[in-house]
This record gives C-alpha cells, sequence and structure tokens, in this order.
C-alpha cells in the first residue's frame, strides 16, 4: 500500500464525474455572465449532474495520487447519493428562486462545487485530501446559505454557519495533527496497520486525536450535541439549500465518518462504539423531542433531519460492514424522502406565504389533494412507518444494531421514533382533519413535477423491491 | 419449507385476495361519481369475499401445515421472503375478514358524505393490510403489514370521525405504533437468535431458546399485542377510538383489528416462547379477569351505546387471553371461536348503533329510549346481536365463553370462577342496553318520524344474523378446521400429543 | 325400554314458536291473531298427548338437533318425567289462549299482539325445557323462558311494571348466569358430558370425582335455578304481580316457576341421582332447607290482603313441596312430589284465573273488597274454593294425593320423619288459614257498607269457561289420579 503511484493522465480518468462537474462549474459562471435565459442554468446544471452521474457508474475502481485519492465502490455509493441530492436540488431550485427573486448565476456553480468537494471527501483516502474537500464543500455551503441577502435570517445562518464551521474545522485539523503525531501517516489505510503495530490501541493521546475528529465530523452531521447551528442555519437558508444541506453535505460526512472510524480504526471500535452509541441516542432524543415544540414545519423539518443522523449513526455503531451499507441505504432512502418533503414545502411557497409555517397546512388535503397526498407518503415515510421505504431504512439499521448487540440504543430509537411519529403525525393533521383558511394556489414547473415524479418512484420503488439498494451497498463495500 | 403446503393450480390466491382490494383501491381515482365510488367498492369487497370462500371448501383440515403457501424471495440480504399461507388458526380470521369487507362498505352508504372516494380507498386498503396480518408467515412482512393498518385506520377515525376525532386519532395511532416498535426489537432479536439466521415464522418456533431470552422477547411482543387487544391495563385507547370513529370505522377496529392481537398471541408468543408463555401465564389469567370484570363494570355505566360496546369488547376479549393462555384445546379452540364470534356480534353492534345515530343524531341512551316502538325490525336484530353479547345460549358467543370457562376450569377453579361475575355483568349492561332502547321509561323522548330499516341495511346485518345461530347451534364446521392446528400448537407450547381427541385431554385429576 | 328417534318433541316445540311468528305477523287482525294462539295450543297438546301412549309403554322419545361439541348437543327426549310437565303445560296454555283473550280484550289492554307473541315464545321456552335431553338444552331453554317473558311482566310500560321486571330479569339471569353456568361447565369439565342419566338413580358423575365439587355443584344448581322460588331467591315472584293476570297465572302454573321446579328436580334426579346424593347426604338438608320456605311463605301469605300477592306466597310455599317431596329420596316422596307438579298447576292456575275474573267483572284487587261478593260471582267463586281445598290438601281434589304420597314418603325415613310430618301438618294448617277465609267470605261475610255490587256480573264466558275447566280437572286428578300417577310411578321405577 505504500508504493507511490505516480501522476498520470490515466489516474484523472478515475476523476472523471469530479472533472465533468468543475468544467460544469466554470461553464455556469461563463454562461450566467454572457447569457440572459435563466432557465438555461438549471437544466445544464442537472444535465452536468447526470453526466457524472453516468460517468460514475463508469469509472472502474482505482487508488489515484499515491493512495490519496480512492475510487471504489464505497466511495461510487456516496457520490450516487450526492448527486442524487444536488439533482434534486436543482429540480427544486428552478421555480424557488423565481418566488425568492434570487437571480444569481453562481447560485447553481457553487452548488456545483460543494458537491465536487463532497466527492472529494467521500474518495478522500487521506486526512488531508478529507479536509481539503471538506473545506471546499463548507466555503460553498456557507455561500449558498447566506444568499438571500435581503433576509436577516439568512444572513445570521450563513455567519453562525461559517463560524462554527470555522470551529470545528480547527478541531478536526487539531485532531489530524495529534493522529499524525502519534502515527506518522495521515493515509488512513496505513493508518490502521500503525495503530495495531505500534501498539496505540489504548494510547490516551491517539484517542483525544480521533475525539477531536468525531467531533468535527459530527459537526457536519448535526449530530447532537454539535447540533446547535443546524436549525438556525437550515431554518434561515433558502428552502432549496435546506434540503441540500440535510442530504448531500450529511451523507458526504458519513461516508467520511464511515472510511475514518471503520477503515482507519476499525481496531479501536471498544472505543469509539460506546461513544457513538450515546451521541446516536441522545440526537434522536434532542432531535425528534425538539421538533415536537416547531411551529414551522421548515425548522421541525430540520430537527428531523438532525434525529435522522441519529438514525443513521446506528449503522456506523454497528461498526462492521453490514452496518455501514444499512448506514448507505438509509442516506440514499432519506435523500429520497427528504426531498420529497421539502418539494411540497417549495411546492406551497408562494409570493404571500413561504410555506414554512405547520398554518399553512391546515386543509391542505381539500384544497390540493396530490400534494397532501404525497407530502403523506413522504411523512410517513420519514417517521418510518410500514409499508414506506422509510421504515425499510429504518429496518436495516436496527438489524445492523441490534446484530452488534446495541439492544439498549436500539429500544431508545424505537422509543424515539414514537415520539417522532407524533410531529410527523401533526402534519397529517393539518392537512386532513382541520379545515382551510384560505385556497391555495399551487404552480408547478417542469422541475419541481420532475423532482416529485422522481421522489415517488424512488419511495415506491423502494418500498416494493428493497433488496436491490442494499445489496448495491453491500457490493461497494466488498472491495473496501 | 416442510411446514408450506403451496398452493396448487397456478392461480396463487392468497395473493390474489391481498391484490384486488388493493388495486381496486387505485382504481377508484379513475372512477368518477361517488355513486358508482360506493358499487365499486363493494364489487370489490365482494368479490374479494367471493374468492376467499374456496379457501374453506379446499382447506386441508388434517394437517396443521400451512396451505394455500406461496414463497418468493424479497430481500435475499436479510433472507426476507414473501411467504405466505394459512393454517386452521388464521383461516377463519381470514373469511371473516372478507366477508366483513362488504358489510362496512353497506353500512357507510348513506353515513359518509363526504370524500366518498378516500373513504373506499382507506376501507381496500386496510382490507388488504389486515389479511396480509393473517396471512404473512415472514416477520417482516408480517410487520409491514401489521403497521400498514394503523395509516388507514389513523385516518378514518380522523377524517370521518366524531368531534374528538384529532385526539382519538392521534392516541390511537401512537399507542399501537408505541406497542409494537418493541415487537421489530425482538423481530430482530430472534433473528440473530436463530440459526441459521431466519424471518421466518413457522422456523422461529420449537427453537428452543433460552429462558432469558425467551422472557424478553415475550414481553416484547406482550406489549404489543395486549395494547392491539387491548387487555385491562392497555386499553385507554379503544373507548376513544370506537367512539369517534365512523361506523364502519368501529366495525373493523373491533371485529379484525383486535383480533391481531389475540392472533399475535396464538401465532407467535405461544409457539416461539413457549417456556416464557408457562412462565408468565398466571399473570396473563389475571389480567384477564381483571379486563373482563373492569369491562363489564365499566360497560355497566355508560350511557354512550358506543362506549358501552367499546368496554364490552375489553371484557369479550378479556375471555379470549383467558382461552388463550389456560393452554388446553378446549380453551384455545375456544378463544379462537370467540375471536370470530366478537368479531361477528360486536360488528353487528357497532352496525346497528350507526343505524341509529343515521337516524336520531345521537348514541345517547337516554335519548334514544324507547325507539321499538318505531322501529321493531331493528330491535328485533339488535335484540339478538344483544343477547349474541351477552352469550345467550343458543347463540355464538355462548359456545366459545362455555368453551373457554371449561379450559378455564380445567386450569384452575379459582380463576375460572372470578371470570363468572364477568358473564353475569355482560348480561346486566347488554340487558340494560336493551331495556333503553326497546322500551325506554315510561316518558320516553318523542322519536315519531323514525323509519324502520330498510332493505340495504336489512341486508347488512342478516348474514351476521345468520352466523350468530350457525355458529352458535352448529359449530362444528367452524370448530373442525382448527382441531389440527390447535393440537400442533399445544404440542409445541407444552409438548401435549397430536392427534389426541381435544375433549379427552380436559378431565381433572 | 325402547329409544324411539323421532322429532315429535321438536314438533311439540315448533308448534308453539310458529305460532308466535304467526300472531306477531298477524297483528292487526285480532281474531285471526287469538286463532292462531289458539290453533298453536291445541296443535301442541296434540302432538304431545300422542306421544303419550309410547311414553307410557315405557318408550322414550329422542331427537338429537345440533351436535355441538363433544358430549355438548341439542337434544330433546320425551321421557315419563316431561311428560308430566309437558302434558300439562300445553293443556293449560289452551286454556289460557282462550282467557287471555278474555281479558286482555275484556280489559282493553294495549299492545296485544306482542303480549301473545311472548306467551307462545314463553311456551315454546317451557316445552323446551320439558323435552330437554341434557343440562345444556335445558339451559338454553330456560333463558329463553327467562328473556321472553320478561315483556310480559313489563306489559304494563309504568314504574311499577319497569321496577317489577327488572327485579325479575336481575335474579334470574344473575343465578342462571352466576350459578348455573359455572355448574354446567364444571359438569362438563368433570364427566365430558352434559347428557342426562337414564334412570333417576346413577346420576352421571363418575366414581372419584371430590364429594366437596359435586356438594357444591348441588348447591349451585339447587339455588341457580331460582325460577323454583326458593327461599331467599323468591323475591322476584311477588315483584312480577304487577304482570296482567293471565300472565301471572302463567308464571305461576306454567312456564315459569314450573320450569324452574321441573329443572330443578330434572338434574337432581338425573344429573346427581339419588344414589350420590343419599350417599352426600344430600336429601335431608335439601328437605329441611325448603321446608323453611314452605312454613316462612306461608306465614306471609298470611299478611298479605291483595288476593295476588296472596296466591304468589303460596306459590312459594306450594313449589318448595315438590321440591321437598324429591328430596326425601324415597320413591313415594318422589312421587308425591312430581304430581304436584301437576295438580298444583290446575289449582294455582285456576286461583288466578279467578282472580283475573274478580278484577275485570270489579276491578277488584284486595281481598277485604271482596266480602260478600261469591254470591254475585258464584262460579267463579266456587271454583276458587275447589282450588283452594286442593292447595290446603283436602280430598277429593288433587292436592290430597300429594299430601298423602308425601306423608308417605315422610314416613320411609324414619329417623327424620317427625320434622318433616310436623313440616307438612304446620303448613297445611297454614294454607288452610289464608285460603279458607277468602272463600267464606266471599259467600258468607257481609258486604262492605254501601256496597252493592250493582251491575256486577260473573266475567266474559271465555273466562269463566277455562277457570271452570281448570277447577273440575284439579276435581278429577284428585279423584282419578292414575293418569299422571302412570307417568310418576315409570320415573321412580
Amino acid at each position: 500500500m505504500n508504493t507511490f503511484s505516480p501522476f498520470t493522465l490515466s489516474s484523472l480518468s478515475s476523476m472523471g464525474p469530479e472533472l465533468v462537474l468543475l468544467s460544469v462549474g466554470i461553464l455556469l459562471i461563463v454562461v450566467d455572465l454572457f447569457c440572459k435565459n435563466r432557465l438555461l442554468l438549471p437544466w445544464l446544471t442537472a444535465a452536468g449532474t447526470l453526466v457524472a452521474l453516468v460517468l460514475l457508474f463508469n469509472t472502474s475502481s482505482a487508488t489515484v495520487f499515491g493512495n490519496m485519492y480512492i475510487v471504489d465502490g464505497y466511495s461510487v455509493f456516496f457520490k450516487m447519493v450526492c448527486l442524487v441530492g444536488v439533482l434534486f436540488t436543482v429540480l427544486l431550485s428552478e421555480r424557488y428562486l423565481e418566488i425568492e427573486k434570487l437571480h444569481h448565476g453562481e447560485y447553481y456553480s457553487l452548488l456545483i462545487f460543494c458537491t465536487v468537494g463532497m466527492m472529494a471527501m467521500v474518495s478522500g483516502g487521506d486526512l488531508i485530501v478529507v479536509y481539503l474537500g471538506l473545506e471546499l464543500m463548507a466555503l460553498s455551503a456557507y455561500c449558498l446559505v447566506g444568499l438571500l441577502k435581503q433576509d436577516s435570517r439568512s444572513n445570521e445562518a450563513s455567519l453562525k454557519y461559517f463560524l462554527m464551521g470555522a470551529f470545528s474545522t480547527g478541531l478536526l485539523l487539531y485532531g489530524i495533527s495529534l493522529i499524525y503525531g502519534l502515527t506518522g501517516t495521515t493515509d488512513l489505510s496505513v493508518l490502521s496497520e500503525r495503530v495495531v503495530s505500534l501498539d496505540l490501541m489504548n494510547n490516551h493521546a491517539l484517542l483525544v486525536g480521533l475525539g477531536l475528529v468525531l467531533v468535527a465530523f459530527c459537526f457536519k452531521l448535526a449530530a447532537a450535541p454539535f447540533h446547535m447551528w443546524a436549525p438556525d442555519v437550515y431554518e434561515g437558508a433558502p428552502s432549496s439549500i435546506t434540503a441540500f444541506l440535510a442530504v448531500a453535505p450529511k451523507a458526504a460526512a458519513f461516508a467520511v465518518l464511515g472510511r475514518v472510524l471503520i477503515m482507519g480504526f476499525g481496531d479501536v471500535h471498544i472505543h469509539w462504539g460506546p461513544l457513538i452509541a450515546f451521541i446516536a441516542v441522545l440526537t434522536m432524543a434532542i432531535g425528534n423531542i425538539a421538533a415536537i415544540a416547531q411551529k414551522s414545519l421548515k425548522r421541525m423539518l430540520a430537527y428531523s433531519s438532525v434525529a435522522h443522523a441519529g438514525y443513521a449513526l446506528l449503522g456506523i455503531l454497528a461498526g462492521n460492514n453490514e452496518g455501514l451499507s444499512a448506514t448507505m441505504n438509509y442516506l440514499f432512502i432519506y435523500a429520497f424522502m427528504n426531498m420529497g418533503a421539502f418539494a411540497i414545502l417549495i411546492m406551497l411557497c408562494d409570493n404571500k406565504r413561504r410555506g414554512e409555517q405547520l398554518d399553512d397546512y391546515r386543509g391542505l388535503a381539500k384544497t390540493n389533494p396530490l400534494a397532501a397526498a404525497l407530502m403523506l407518503v413522504f411523512l410517513f415515510s420519514l417517521a418510518g412507518i410500514p409499508p414506506t421505504a422509510g421504515f425499510i431504512g429504518k429496518f436495516y439499521l436496527l438489524v445492523a444494531a441490534i446484530h452488534a448487540g446495541y439492544i439498549v440504543t436500539v429500544v431508545a430509537a424505537m422509543v424515539f421514533s414514537v415520539v417522532s411519529a407524533y410531529y410527523y403525525l401533526r402534519v397529517v393533521r393539518y392537512m386532513y382533519f382541520e379545515n382551510a383558511e384560505q385556497e391555495t394556489a399551487v404552480s408547478m414547473s417542469p422541475g419541481m413535477t420532475a423532482a416529485l415524479v422522481l421522489a415517488m418512484i424512488g419511495m415506491v420503488g423502494m418500498a416494493i423491491f428493497p433488496g436491490p439498494i442494499l445489496s448495491f451497498a453491500g457490493k461497494s463495500l466488498i472491495g473496501y | 419449507m416442510d411446514f408450506l403446503i403451496l398452493h396448487d393450480g397456478w392461480l396463487p390466491i392468497l395473493s390474489i385476495l391481498m391484490i384486488l382490494p388493493l388495486a381496486g383501491a387505485f382504481l377508484l381515482f379513475v372512477i368518477p361519481g361517488e355513486n358508482f365510488q360506493k358499487y365499486w367498492a363493494l364489487g370489490v369487497t365482494t368479490v374479494t369475499a367471493a374468492v376467499s370462500l374456496p379457501l374453506y371448501f379446499r382447506f386441508d383440515s388434517t394437517t396443521y401445515k400451512y396451505q394455500f403457501g406461496e414463497h418468493h424471495s424479497w430481500i435475499p440480504a436479510l433472507d426476507v421472503n414473501y411467504t405466505l399461507g394459512i393454517d386452521g388458526i388464521s383461516l377463519l380470521l381470514v373469511l371473516m375478514t372478507t366477508l366483513l369487507m362488504p358489510l362496512c362498505v353497506l353500512c357507510s352508504w348513506r353515513y359518509i358524505t363526504t370524500k366518498v372516494r378516500e373513504f373506499m380507498f382507506c376501507l381496500l386498503l386496510i382490507e388488504t393490510s389486515m389479511l396480509g396480518v393473517f396471512m404473512a408467515l415472514d416477520f417482516v412482512f408480517f410487520y409491514i403489514v401489521w403497521e400498514a393498518t394503523l395509516i388507514p385506520m389513523f385516518f378514518l377515525i380522523g377524517v370521518w370521525g366524531g368531534e374528538r376525532k384529532i385526539y382519538a386519532s392521534i392516541k390511537f395511532f401512537l399507542y399501537t405504533l408505541a406497542g409494537s416498535v418493541l415487537m421489530l426489537v425482538a423481530i430482530i432479536a430472534l433473528y440473530f437468535n436463530t440459526d441459521p439466521h431466519t424471518f421466518s415464522i413457522p422456523l422461529l418456533m420449537g427453537q428452543g431458546y433460552s429462558s432469558i431470552f425467551q422472557k424478553w422477547v415475550f414481553v416484547a411482543f406482550f406489549l404489543a399485542f395486549a395494547i392491539k387487544v387491548p387487555m385491562f391495563p392497555f386499553h385507554t385507547w379503544l373507548p376513544a377510538a370506537h367512539v369517534q370513529a365512523p361506523t364502519a370505522g368501529s366495525v373493523i377496529l373491533a371485529s379484525v383489528l383486535l383480533k391481531m392481537g389475540t392472533y399475535g398471541f396464538l401465532r407467535f408468543c405461544l409457539p416461539i416462547t413457549p417456556a416464557a408463555t408457562v412462565t408468565f401465564t398466571p399473570f396473563i389469567l389475571w389480567l384477564s379477569v381483571a379486563g373482563i370484570l373492569y369491562g363489564g363494570f365499566t360497560a355497566l355505566a355508560q350511557s354512550d351505546m358506543k362506549k358501552l360496546i367499546a368496554y364490552s369488547s375489553v371484557g369479550h376479549m378479556g375471555f379470549v387471553t383467558l382461552g388463550i393462555f389456560v393452554l388446553n384445546p378446549i380453551g384455545l379452540e375456544g378463544a379462537l371461536l370467540q375471536m370470530i364470534n366478537h368479531g361477528i356480534t360486536t360488528g353487528a353492534l357497532f352496525l346497528c348503533v350507526g343505524m341509529i345515530y343515521e337516524r336520531t343524531h345521537t348514541r345517547d341512551l337516554d335519548l334514544n329510549a324507547g325507539v321499538g316502538q318505531y322501529m321493531p325490525v331493528y330491535v328485533t336484530f339488535l335484540a339478538f346481536f344483544s343477547l349474541s353479547s351477552l352469550a345467550f345460549p343458543g347463540t355464538n358467543s355462548f359456545i366459545a365463553e362455555f368453551m373457554i370457562l371449561a379450559g378455564g376450569f380445567a386450569k384452575s377453579k379459582l380463576i375460572a370462577t372470578c371470570a363468572i361475575p364477568g358473564a353475569i355483568l355482560a348480561a346486566a349492561y347488554m340487558l340494560r342496553m336493551l331495556q333503553k332502547i326497546v322500551w325506554g321509561g315510561t316518558e320516553n323522548p318523542t322519536h315519531t318520524g323514525l323509519s324502520d330499516l330498510n332493505t340495504r341495511e336489512i341486508v347488512t346485518l342478516a348474514p351476521l344474523l345468520l352466523l350468530v345461530f350457525w355458529i352458535g347451534l352448529a359449530p362444528k364446521p367452524f370448530l373442525n378446521v382448527m382441531h389440527a392446528s390447535v393440537a400442533h400448537l399445544l404440542e409445541q407450547v407444552n409438548g401435549l400429543q397430536a392427534g389426541v381427541a381435544p375433549m379427552a385431554k380436559i378431565m381433572l385429576p | 325400554m325402547e329409544v324411539i328417534i323421532s322429532s315429535k318433541p321438536l314438533v311439540a316445540m315448533l308448534c308453539a314458536l310458529f305460532g308466535a311468528i304467526l300472531v306477531s305477523l298477524s297483528g292487526r287482525k285480532p281474531n285471526i291473531r287469538e286463532s292462531w294462539s289458539v290453533a298453536a295450543a291445541v296443535c301442541m297438546f296434540g302432538v304431545i298427548a300422542s306421544m303419550a301412549p309410547e311414553v307410557m309403554a315405557g318408550n322414550i322419545y329422542k331427537y338429537q338437533l345440533f351436535d355441538m361439541l363433544p358430549g355438548l348437543s341439542l337434544t330433546f327426549r320425551a321421557d315419563a318425567f316431561s311428560m308430566i310437565f309437558a302434558i300439562v303445560a300445553s293443556f293449560l296454555w289452551i286454556l289460557a289462549a282462550f282467557y287471555s283473550m278474555g281479558y286482555m280484550r275484556g280489559l282493553q289492554e294495549h299492545a296485544q299482539t306482542r303480549f301473545n307473541t311472548c306467551f307462545a315464545l314463553s311456551l315454546f321456552g317451557a316445552i323446551g325445557v320439558a323435552f330437554a335431553d341434557n343440562l345444556f338444552t335445558l339451559y338454553l331453554f330456560y333463558e329463553i323462558v327467562s328473556i321472553c317473558t320478561y315483556p310480559l311482566v313489563a306489559h304494563h310500560q309504568d314504574e311499577e311494571g319497569y321496577s317489577g321486571a327488572r327485579k325479575y330479569i336481575v335474579y334470574l339471569t344473575t343465578t342462571a348466569k352466576g350459578l348455573l353456568l359455572p355448574a354446567m361447565i364444571l359438569i362438563y369439565v368433570l364427566t365430558g358430558s352434559l347428557d342426562f342419566a337414564d334412570n333417576i338413580h346413577t346420576g352421571i358423575f363418575p366414581a372419584g370425582v371430590s364429594s366437596v365439587v359435586v356438594t357444591i355443584l348441588y348447591i349451585c344448581c339447587l339455588i341457580g335455578f331460582a325460577k323454583n322460588g326458593l327461599m331467599p331467591f323468591h323475591n322476584w315472584l311477588p315483584g312480577a304481580m304487577v304482570a296482567p293476570t293471565p300472565v301471572s297465572a302463567l308464571l305461576h302454573a306454567v312456564a315459569v316457576v314450573k320450569v324452574g321446579v321441573f329443572s330443578t328436580t330434572r338434574v337432581m334426579l338425573y344429573v346427581f341421582g339419588t344414589d350420590q346424593m343419599s350417599a352426600l347426604n344430600l336429601g335431608v338438608p335439601t328437605a329441611y332447607f325448603v321446608s323453611f320456605t314452605i312454613i316462612t311463605a306461608s306465614i306471609i301469605a298470611l299478611t298479605k290482603d291483595n288476593l295476588k300477592a296472596r296466591l304468589a306466597y303460596s306459590t312459594v310455599s306450594q313449589l318448595a313441596y315438590i321440591i321437598l317431596g324429591v328430596a326425601l329420596l324415597t320413591p313415594n316422596g318422589i312421587e308425591g312430589g312430581l304430581v304436584h307438579i301437576a295438580n298444583h298447576a290446575f289449582a294455582k292456575i285456576t286461583l288466578f284465573f279467578c282472580a283475573g275474573a274478580i278484577y275485570v267483572a270489579t276491578r277488584k284487587k284486595t281481598i277485604s273488597e271482596m266480602a260478600g261478593l261469591g254470591r254475585t260471582m258464584p262460579f267463579t267463586f266456587a271454583a276458587f274454593g275447589i282450588a283452594s281445598l286442593s292447595m290446603i290438601g283436602a280430598p277429593p281434589v288433587g292436592g290430597f294425593v300429594t299430601k298423602w304420597k308425601l306423608l308417605v314418603g315422610a314416613m320411609e325415613m324414619p329417623a327424620h320423619s317427625i320434622g318433616i310430618l310436623l313440616v307438612l301438618l304446620a303448613s297445611t294448617l297454614l294454607n288452610a288459614a289464608y285460603f279458607a277465609p277468602v272463600t267464606y267470605r266471599a259467600f258468607f261475610g257481609k258486604r262492605p257498607v254501601g256496597e252493592t255490587y250493582e251491575g256486577i256480573k260473573e266475567a266474559p264466558l271465555s273466562m269463566v269457561i277455562p277457570l271452570m275447566i281448570a277447577a273440575i280437572i284439579s276435581v278429577i286428578i284428585g279423584i282419578y289420579p292414575d293418569f299422571m300417577m302412570t307417568f310418576v310411578n315409570m320415573v321412580t321405577q
């Protein structure tokens, strides 16, 4: 593994998707300068994403740049999740930006750069690359969150996100340096060997380093107790970006977490296992309980997203391939259901109201039955109630966690999932059991339709045929 | 797969039974006009009922194996399969479900005035999932359909319910959801404690798990099923849900959804965790007795007819759990029969309440006092169903209660004796209701202008009345299909020899 | 003894059931309705009478309608024991049908269709009890009688009617559900069957069943059949007096209390059996237990001025005779008890018919108001007098046969003969004390001041004729007791 693989052009071919996206990002800036047709931008982005997606599956596995950049099934899977997230975001943005009068060409290019950053994170075989990708992603995201310049909430969110992000980056770097100091490497595959060969399994300094890295990632995951930024940022950010943040960067952070913990520090599982268990339970508790109190659907979904990070941690917790594939599967399903819910939220957004308050959903079933029905499916799925895909995702996580012996954690997870059912049901209640105060006019756009259809197909497909995605996730891990 | 007898011929009848209502539900959205939608729902449920009938005639009652089986791989990674099959325990429940659904459509004909399409959609959806519960032989699939019943029911109560519908529907949903989440944990724990790992229900039976593990699994299952049944301390969601639900919702709730709990005991608790079952038996028996008495006393104090019947359900289901946990053939068969009976009788009583509510717009006993004078046909039906509910000899409930108590006496004279006041209470509250409705007092509210039952309503009630007497007088056709499965079940629980005539075992020392 | 498989017992019952259905369907035409009643009664009696010869020849009719569980079925049997009750009940129904026609029309009562329907249904239940071949069938029809007589008791739909009916149903269903049902189930668990034994001796319990359990079961049955009016569960009976008089007649003479007594004795003899009862020494305590009822009820009857109330307590007392006789467990005692089913039925129905006739004619209810009325209504009071004699046990009326047999039966048990004899003596005196004055005053008493009985004449013929017939039959079965005694003797053989 230590053999140095020199930089060659063929190494670049392994980075096909990233390069495509990068060029699309630059192209977007150029087009924005010279072309007045605003509609061109989203479709160009979408096309670029699709091309990247296609290329993704045609790229052969490789380890390039001297173990620094790994293209394997694992990274492909997470890249897929990220790209799906971006695709959704683009489709949703088309109309949303018009409503918010957000006419910035850089919106799409930032989105693309953010994605490239995530892909770098996911493929990072070295802590330094991970760090680089993370920063690229984070810096783009800070800007995206603050794009609504007129809205003080957006500004506040951006600043908060930036400060918190910077802080967590500091912690990450400190952690990495500690690890490097002890093991002499930042290469993840070498790291695990060194931990064993240098007998660092119980070394406190290493554990502190690992802890700091963990904390940094928990910031990114918005796992409790490092989630405080999330509700404000999610609420303040443009809705499409909120949807994006809740799915793609989170998936990328999970990918890294999985790689670092299981690949780099698999042997010290006994140390980080209980910690992750504690964080998972705490995240679920805080996310779900705080969500109950929310009056704003957007904020509620923000907390719910915190809680879902807790569920997804259950798979990491297991510390084995089974758990990791369950988490991957869950994140993929979560991308669909969360995007679906945000799609409805954005759909109900018009000039008069933002579609963010629970009251906006009063009587939706009467004024717009289709939107209500779709929202219903997404909400039940988020709540993890059979027979939705959300249940399937949760089910795998539970299987993995129980297999690893974390029965108590699982029981806690189940209890909080009942709690979560309460606030999801409350939305359903508003939509179906109460009467509308005003008529809702919903204007659809092609992008929105495409997003909803895609989300729905994903939901139904994964509910009826849950096997393929899981086996795909499982297979991604085999070469790991 | 030697527990499963695959269906013969090319028609997978069980899948068809599940798909028919599901497809019918989605096709509702292309059918215009409320009337057509009603007829469509009626047609779909009737066809489903008709398709289910061959199950009985082609059922082989000599074997305990699961019949009409189907087996397809679903999630290979976890060995989750789509396995269906029915045995003597589930056969009658399946038939009862399919039979009741057309009646539920019929009774909603006038009662439901808004969102007819959505209402029928929910009805058909819930039929699919209920049938799935009784047919599933794979734990994951079972859990999915088990929980899937909640969603349509949640809407049936929440959208078409009474004044406090929101409270009732959410309470119903959360309460039952909370009960069953631990079951999921137990299911997964079972999966990993079995070698090879499997979710196949029959393969999990008789595995000889360690005693402590059995206890934990039992407790998790018990919580889920006890809430569903509902057993005594877990019953509080039931009256609220019943009172607020529309008639069809109450009927489905009482007749089928509650049975899922007792079915769960029979299908899972007993054979999978036999040692824990035996350990916990005394507690459950006493809980059952408490439920019988509590349900009876509370029902006696109600002035709302639906509440009265809801609490009577608590008592009746107490008898069912009593019968199950006496763990002898006669008690078990009685419990199984009582499950069917309760479905028929209580369903019919809820239908009756719905009919009177449509006319007088109240369910209060005092406000409905003395309608018998104006609605002789109605009170005749009501009288027969009330008698059935109080286990009048010659009606269906009597035979089942007789068997349950016989099983109870064979198990413990003390417990059976303690349950006897429940029978008296049943007579008391039912006769009280009947007296009020038929006779009232000396001064009754004026009911002039009340019309008696129309043909549709008579058609709704008549099949149930027929069953009341059929089961009450000639229960053998219903009991015969159970023998093999019940004997096998007991063999799994305490090693009783299969094939022994059920009656020979009840003798006391 | 030969078993004849025949549906005749069922047919007899169906007469009443179809009668009830036809009556309820022809509610708008009173004449047709009543003729259905009468036709049903006549048919039923005809079918039952047609079985008499075979039964007298020592054969038994059996018919299994439904087989439910092993050892549990809906089966009918017509043997000598059931014939005693069946013949009496079905015959009296004919009389009662005519009588109630006159009574109800005479008083222009409401809801006559319901009344007649329930009347027929009660008979359906009563005959079902008579022909029951097992405890389950017996219990089924016992409960049918309880339910179907409820509307009859509550007929007037006033406060008094409802409270009487409530008391009625509460007593009867509580005891049936609370005592009979568990007893029945426990018997089933112990023996695996509920079928009655073929004779009165063996009972159905296998050897080795705990004697404590059997004793408890026996007590449950004795008290559980609360229709037998044993104290302390007798209170429903006076309460039910609010019903129209034909109903009281029916309750007291035919359908209800007789069902109770019949069931009690049936179970004593054919479930427990004389052997078992003697072995466990259950007979004598029972005899003393019912003696308490005999004496106490008679004393209470003395205090009642209301004629129907006095008759009600008389019934409580007389029913206990029947159980007393059977509890003696000697052939003569049993015969005396059983024949009293018939004797009491004819006499008591006469008395109630008279009370009703007096009420229809004069609207009078209390005895003190009836002084001197006998001269205005001679036939009625003559019949009353005859029936009173039967109650007292004086020859040549039916009651005498009972008393004779009971006394002989008591003598057969030397150890306790004195006690039983004293009870019988005391009760005879008491009977005389509360019955004799009624007739005496009616004929020889002074009319109350200012009372002229002007415009009062005998009740309608449809009432007087039945009550005369009943009275005459009372005399006939006193002079010629053989017909009934044939059946009774066959039981004890």
